[in-house]
């Protein structure tokens, strides 16, 4: 595929209003999952956040480059979700928009560095690892994959496929952990057999931009 | 199960701020746009108190507020923290020159959101520490340990620190203390349900009860048969003290607190058998409270706090308040 394709301010809203539709019809899967391990509001809170993203969708439109457009929908989050999922989540699009520095479109070739600054800005705000089932566990295997592969070498569909897969692999390794992070780690081994809900969150994300992409035929 | 009087579960915080407010003129005010319940008069001088956290464990915190204990209280969603942006709101309107000390119950959300707001306000050039409550010692590593009802022991010691005229630091050292000498843990027989959803927090057994809840409607950490008050009451004492450091001559406080649907019937059975197992330890208890100070909505259970005094503590625990429930 083409990594040096531009994606213009406009189409990075669509696709971010595309991901904020698919939390906010998660929002009852979510919380279900959450009141396994948690307090059953992981869903609300998200679809409060990610409604407010919606809502403002003019106003993102007229950013003038991607690190604004994401630092704002961070503030957005972190302002609207609340709990300890409103500073992560925010940070993970406001970090993923600092990689991107001054750029007034976003390209494939910046994604490596922007899912390693998101994903470092998580694990520095919640002191999360890999194993201990956050949402850490879904986005670092897409991180790693993004750090192995020759991007310029897939195709697009499979791309996005793999993406998905990666954090479904995370997402699933959740399941099989107990929490060392977060309210489920006071259940200890009973947290085990549920999916963390703040991962399976970040699944959505690439679920929802494989769709996105799929659907909307122009692609990448 | 789950009826609940409400008009739209979405406003119901917004909807309890402003209840709160209108019903106790005299002591507190709602700061427009946000749900941050102040003192309706400012306090000049002496550190100024912050707490709060999620809504559904009221009193806590807004009833916290007044004369002799918190100044502002910040009401996030239902069990859920409320953002930096609210909290470095409620530091601005009550901030005086001694500075601010946030009193944070420790939860992943709270500690999150409460540090970020303390460190935007520090950089704006505004005195602000914190101190973290972790009194459930149904958890065994400190570092983990939950805030639960405890947390009013610490708005009372502050209060009267900061009215005593202690300075920020002496204020949050006092504090500490406090939070070093008090310890609690629950049980929990019914879950509470969620407003917006009407999901119940967990799932539990005619005959059986947590043991070890959060205050969030989180499930506890172990699932016993329900016993009587007296079991109960001597499980959770012992446990308590053995993660105490305390000898004969220890004076302690004891709070009995129910976590919504409890009622004093029971609480005060519970009283009865506390008192008289710590009697019969030969352990001396200072005084004693009873109500709904720190709950889980409509969740069936209590909890125990014991808080070891000293002279300091003691003469402060004495401070008069005047908040807009009886402590």
């Amino acid at each position: 595929m083409n990594t040096k394709k531009e994606i213009k301010i406009d189409i990075m809203v669509d696709l971010i209003e595309y991901i904020s539709n698919k939390i906010v019809d998660n929002c009852d899967k979510l919380s279900e999952l959450d009141g396994k391990i948690g307090d059953s509001d992981h869903g609300e809170n998200m679809k409060r956040g990610f409604s407010n993203v919606i809502k403002n969708k003019e106003k993102l439109k007229k950013k003038n480059t991607v690190k604004e457009l994401f630092n704002e929908i961070g503030d957005i989050i972190t302002f609207n979700v609340g709990g300890s999922a409103g500073p992560l989540f925010g940070r993970l699009f406001s970090d993923f928009g600092n990689s991107c520095e001054e750029h007034k479109y976003f390209t494939i070739e910046m994604l490596p560095s922007a899912m390693n600054s998101a994903l470092n800005g998580v694990k520095d705000l919640g002191g999360a690892e890999v194993g201990d089932k956050t949402m850490v566990d879904t986005i670092a295997p897409v991180v790693d994959f993004l750090n192995e592969v020759n991007l310029s070498e897939l195709e697009c569909d499979i791309f996005l496929i793999k993406l998905k897969e990666e954090a479904r692999k995370g997402l699933e390794s959740t399941k099989l952990i107990s929490a060392r992070k977060g309210r489920a780690r006071y259940l200890n081994e009973r947290s085990i057999g549920h999916m963390d809900p703040g991962a399976y969150s970040c699944y959505l994300f690439f679920e929802a931009i494989e769709k996105y992409f799929n659907d909307n035929t122009e692609g990448v | 199960m789950n009826k609940k009087i409400l008009n739209n579960p979405e406003k119901v915080v917004e909807e309890m701020v402003e209840g709160m407010a209108m019903a106790n003129p005299n002591r507190l005010k709602k700061v427009e746009g946000f749900n941050i319940l102040v003192r309706s008069k400012k306090k000049q001088e002496g550190v100024a108190l912050i707490s709060g956290g999620g809504s559904g464990h009221e009193p806590a915190h807004g009833g916290y507020v007044g004369s002799g204990m918190l100044d502002a209280a910040v009401a996030g969603p239902v069990f859920t923290s409320p953002n930096p942006r609210s909290v470095l709101k409620a530091i601005k309107e009550v901030k005086t020159n001694e500075g601010v000390l946030l009193i944070i119950k420790n939860y992943s959300g709270d500690v999150m959101n409460f540090k970020m707001a303390a460190q935007k306000a520090q950089d704006e050039g505004i005195k602000c520490d914190y101190v973290i409550v972790n009194d459930d010692i149904a958890i065994n590593n400190p570092e983990d340990r939950r805030g639960i009802a405890g947390t009013i022991f610490v708005h009372k010691i502050a209060g009267a620190a900061a009215d005593g005229g202690y300075n920020l630091e002496e204020t949050k050292e006092v504090a500490n203390k406090a939070i070093n000498n008090i310890k609690s843990k629950g049980v929990a027989l019914a879950p509470c349900y969620s407003p917006s959803s009407g999901r119940p927090s967990f799932e539990i057994g005619e005959n059986e009860m947590e043991v070890g809840l959060g205050i969030h409607g989180e499930p506890g950490v172990e699932v016993q048969e329900l016993k009587s008050s007296r079991k109960i009451c001597k499980m959770i004492t012992n446990n308590i003290l053995e993660k105490m450091e305390y000898d004969k001559n220890s004076q302690f406080s004891l709070m009995i607190n129910s976590l919504g649907a409890t009622p004093l019937m029971e609480l005060n059975v519970m009283a009865k058998d506390t008192l008289e197992l710590l009697k019969n330890k030969g352990l001396t208890i200072y005084n004693c409270y009873v109500g709904n100070f720190m709950t889980s909505m409509e969740m069936k259970g209590a909890s125990l706090t014991l808080f070891k005094l000293d002279e300091e503590l003691k003469d402060l625990l004495n401070h008069p308040v005047d908040v807009s429930i009886k402590l």
